[in-house]
């Protein structure tokens, strides 16, 4: 009796188990996607929410309690930085009399994140919205719903913010004409070439100035130096801007990706121009003066190959001059990078803005506080408030020699430095600032900063917001994107690629053309 | 044999609480620490599985962040018609159905005959040790995976490529080719999934008694024989188990992975489902669309559960349920 019992239980604890098991089994198997779009309530903005409450009241005492403001920024250093402690950090709230809580989210994710915060995650005081995310469905739908604070007519009260932004700048970063953020200015000519200088002139070889030099030199660089890749080349969906194509459509007289035909707005796939730009690429791709694997490299890959001097030529943003060169040194201390800012004098402009910092009514729950916030923007534009971020206290980190602020020791230095990178992403500057202790390479960049910015071609379309384009432009800039790749690699002829652009215009991109010519239309009235 | 104590146990619990709630309650009482055993296990589903289930009410809405749940408006099945007439769909539904299909042709089996391997080895230590050898690539991230085959099969100065031209043969592009894309996801697969997969048949196979083995070799039953007529009868209701389980994930085709290994060049037969539903959902931020597609995909995954569970019924198996 008693061992039949004890059988039994046997039994049924096995059965359980094994149920227990297969149950776990066939959840581990079933999770889809619904559930993951309801995980969002799972992200919670840590830091930031215990202080809002006591934000409100801290407004009215200003002169008494810091200012709370939690951010939520990407980060695009490996790890995130700790706030306390950070004398840089100390420094900077104490004189602004404010009290930051930062949500470092790594750069990568950063879209994912935004995503998911707007569609009912914690919100923080200061959501920065990068510039590819303001003309998205979820940022767009948010701004018109009014999730955030409309900060159009503010402008005039606060000088210093004004005077760094300008029209374009403004208009590109609205929504339906408003403005639901504070913009955060970048210098609008920022794409050119970096060429290795030393080889070039080693072998005599002309620095180019059109497609066709351009092809000229790539082809000698490959004879003379058959270890090198002559254009190391990388494509990826939204790429053109950065990776040479754009600017070389641009010098050969072709649009910034869109522009005005006959009072409309047409892209550039089937124009002339460009379709000269994507030949030469495609008998570069043939002859092997272009690295192969372009079409998969991406991320931090990208400069690679120019970094360790495996290649000779590349597109990229005017800034990246001087990383690239400190890297390059270090592998090949005798080679020499130099910067070419424009073909025929022409180049790609870019939005002239990084996105902007968007403050939500859900967080920011007064005009107080709204108001206190923008005073802190402003007030970050302030020279000493500017210097005291660059460089610390004086005569602890810096002193001033013949009225440059200079640091005291390369030891403070490289320890401030790595300090005050905490702060990045929280404030605005100007496009450029000189500073007396510009380096030549800098003084070079900030030099064609300036230069290009008014001659640099913009992108039509910048402006304006096309709803197939919210809506479907991802899955239709894949047929462009990958048309674009094949025919480079030869695998699409003229007419593959013709009727790839036909399928795009069926698909959407007919209505795309249109709704952009419509607001063109209708801003132009 | 397992499955079949667990059938039996169950009617005689529920009749005895349906007859006596006094008796019901001593079972009830008796079994605490099973119920207690059982309670997290529930608990779990109910929180992680069956809640998140009411936000699959915004396939049905326009649903906007903003508005909630309960304020975003109804449109019937307005997204699973934007689904059905998306010019992607076919190339969508196909690419997802064919890596399906690869993968319980290639991959499925594949951690039973594995399993059967290690079944025939004798040797105590050497078996150990390949077990623990082949658990390894389960615990190295997709990332990392797809990383490791892309520098050792990039045409740009990659290893297998070098040695191949090094030994006079032609460039193998598998990274950047349609045809090579399927067979590259599947090998993936089962490079890193084959060894842990073999844990449950391996459980199975401990399972089995010694003595029949034995008798059989009395007999005078080949190795062969012997797997034929004992250990593959053992393990095949665990086999069937199991199938009917993946078939509840058919339609998944593990994210990252794919993600990471399409571009522009396999982009064709490489977007799945998973995929669209990340460039839409996520980074386009259209939550009820994706939700529309992720329930089209469960439902199909449902369909075939059920329908293998009826069919394994009808031939005298026992299915999950």
């Amino acid at each position: 009796m008693y061992v039949g019992k004890a059988m039994k239980h046997k039994r049924v604890t096995l059965a359980i188990v094994l149920l227990l098991v297969l149950m776990v089994l066939a959840a581990c198997s079933s999770s889809n996607a619904p559930s993951d779009a309801d995980g969002t309530n799972a992200t919670v903005d840590e830091g930031g929410a215990p202080e809002k409450s006591a934000g409100e009241d801290a407004v009215k005492e200003e002169d008494l309690e810091p200012l709370p403001i939690s951010f939520m920024i990407p980060l695009y250093d490996a790890q995130p930085h700790r706030l306390e402690g950070n004398p840089a950090v100390e420094n900077y709230e104490s004189l602004l009399n404010i009290d930051l809580s930062i949500d470092y989210v790594p750069s990568a994710n950063y879209e994912d994140k935004l995503s998911l915060t707007l569609a009912g995650g914690e919100m923080p005081d200061v959501l920065m919205v990068p510039a590819r995310s303001l003309k998205s469905t979820v940022f767009i739908n948010a701004a018109r719903n009014d999730v955030f604070w409309d900060l159009t007519d503010e402008w005039e009260k606060y000088p210093n913010m004004k005077s760094i932004f300008n029209q374009t700048m403004l208009a590109n970063i609205s929504v339906d004409g408003r403005q639901y953020g504070i913009a955060i200015p970048r210098p609008t000519a920022r794409v050119g070439m970096l060429y290795r200088e030393d080889l070039f002139e080693k072998h005599a070889i002309k620095v180019p100035d059109t497609l066709e030099e351009f092809y000229e030199a790539a082809k000698l660089l490959k004879e003379k130096e058959p270890d090198i890749i002559p254009f190391s080349f990388v494509d990826q969906l939204g790429e053109t801007p950065w990776n040479g194509i754009d600017l070389l459509t641009v010098s050969e007289g072709g649009f910034s990706i869109w522009g005005e035909v006959d009072g409309g707005l047409q892209p550039y796939y089937e124009t002339e121009p460009h379709l000269t730009v994507l030949n030469t690429l495609r008998t570069m791709y043939s002859e092997q003066l272009i690295n192969r694997d372009f079409a998969i490299v991406q991320g931090a890959q990208k400069k690679n190959l120019i970094k360790t001097g495996k290649a000779a030529m590349y597109f990229t943003a005017y800034d990246d001059l001087m990383g690239i060169s400190d890297d390059l040194a270090q592998v090949m201390p005798d080679a020499k990078l130099a910067l070419k800012p424009a073909f025929k004098e022409l180049t790609n402009a870019t939005s002239g803005h990084n996105g902007v910092f968007a403050l939500p009514k859900s967080t920011v729950t007064t005009e107080e506080k709204r108001d206190a916030i923008l005073s802190y923007f402003e007030r970050a534009l302030d020279d000493e408030i500017r210097r005291a971020r660059g460089y610390g206290i004086e005569g602890e980190t810096y002193e001033l020699v013949d009225g440059i602020p200079t640091f005291i020791s390369e030891e403070i230095r490289t320890e401030y430095t790595t300090h005050v990178r905490a702060l990045s992403n929280t404030f605005i500057n100007p496009t450029v600032t000189r500073l007396p202790t510009d380096t030549p390479l800098q003084t070079q960049v900030k030099d064609a900063f300036e230069k290009y910015a008014e001659l640099a071609v913009p992108n039509a379309i910048d402006p304006f917001v096309s709803e197939t384009y919210t809506e479907r432009g991802g899955e239709l800039d894949k047929i462009l994107y990958d048309a674009r790749v094949k025919f480079i690699m030869g695998e699409l002829d003229e007419a593959g690629y013709a009727s790839e652009i036909k399928k795009w215009r069926s698909q959407g991109g007919e209505r795309i053309i249109e709704e952009y010519s419509e607001a063109f239309r209708r801003m132009k009235k | 044999m397992n499955k079949q104590l667990h059938m039996k146990a169950r009617p005689t619990s529920t009749e005895q609480g349906g007859r006596n709630g006094s008796r019901f309650l001593k079972t009830l009482i008796r079994d605490k620490w099973l119920y207690l055993m059982l309670f997290p296990g529930v608990f779990y589903f109910l929180l992680f599985k069956y809640g998140p289930m009411y936000g699959l009410i915004i396939a049905f809405q326009n649903f906007q962040p903003v508005l909630g749940v309960s304020g975003s408006e109804f449109v019937g099945f307005r997204h699973f018609t934007r689904l059905f007439t998306e010019p992607m769909f076919w190339t969508l539904f196909r690419n997802t159905l064919i890596l399906a299909v690869y993968n319980i042709v290639f991959f499925f089996p594949a951690p039973i005959l594995l399993a059967l391997l290690l079944n025939e080895v004798r040797m105590k230590f050497f078996k150990n040790t390949v077990q623990m050898l082949i658990y390894i690539p389960h615990f190295i991230s997709w990332p990392v995976v797809v990383g490791l085959c892309y520098v050792l099969f990039t045409i740009n100065g990659g290893i297998v490529n070098e040695i191949i031209i090094g030994l006079g043969g032609n460039e193998l592009n598998v990274l950047m080719n349609e045809s090579a894309f399927r067979p590259m996801i599947v090998a993936q697969q089962i490079w890193k999934e084959v060894g842990w997969g073999t844990i449950i048949f391996l459980a199975a196979l401990a399972g089995v008694n010694v003595e029949l083995y034995e008798s059989a070799r009395m007999d005078g039953a080949s190795r062969w024989r012997q797997m034929y007529h004992i250990t593959l009868p053992a393990i095949r209701s665990t086999i069937i188990i199991l199938f009917i389980l993946r078939l509840g994930s058919f339609m998944d085709s593990g994210f990252e992975q794919i993600f990471l290994m399409v571009n522009a060049l396999n982009r064709n037969v490489g977007e799945v489902f998973d995929t669209y539903v990340y460039s839409v959902g996520l980074i386009g931020g259209q939550f009820s669309y994706s939700t529309a597609v992720g329930l089209f995909k469960s439902i199909i995954g449902l369909l075939l559960v059920v329908a293998a569970n009826r069919l394994a019924k009808l031939w005298d198996e026992e299915g999950v349920y």
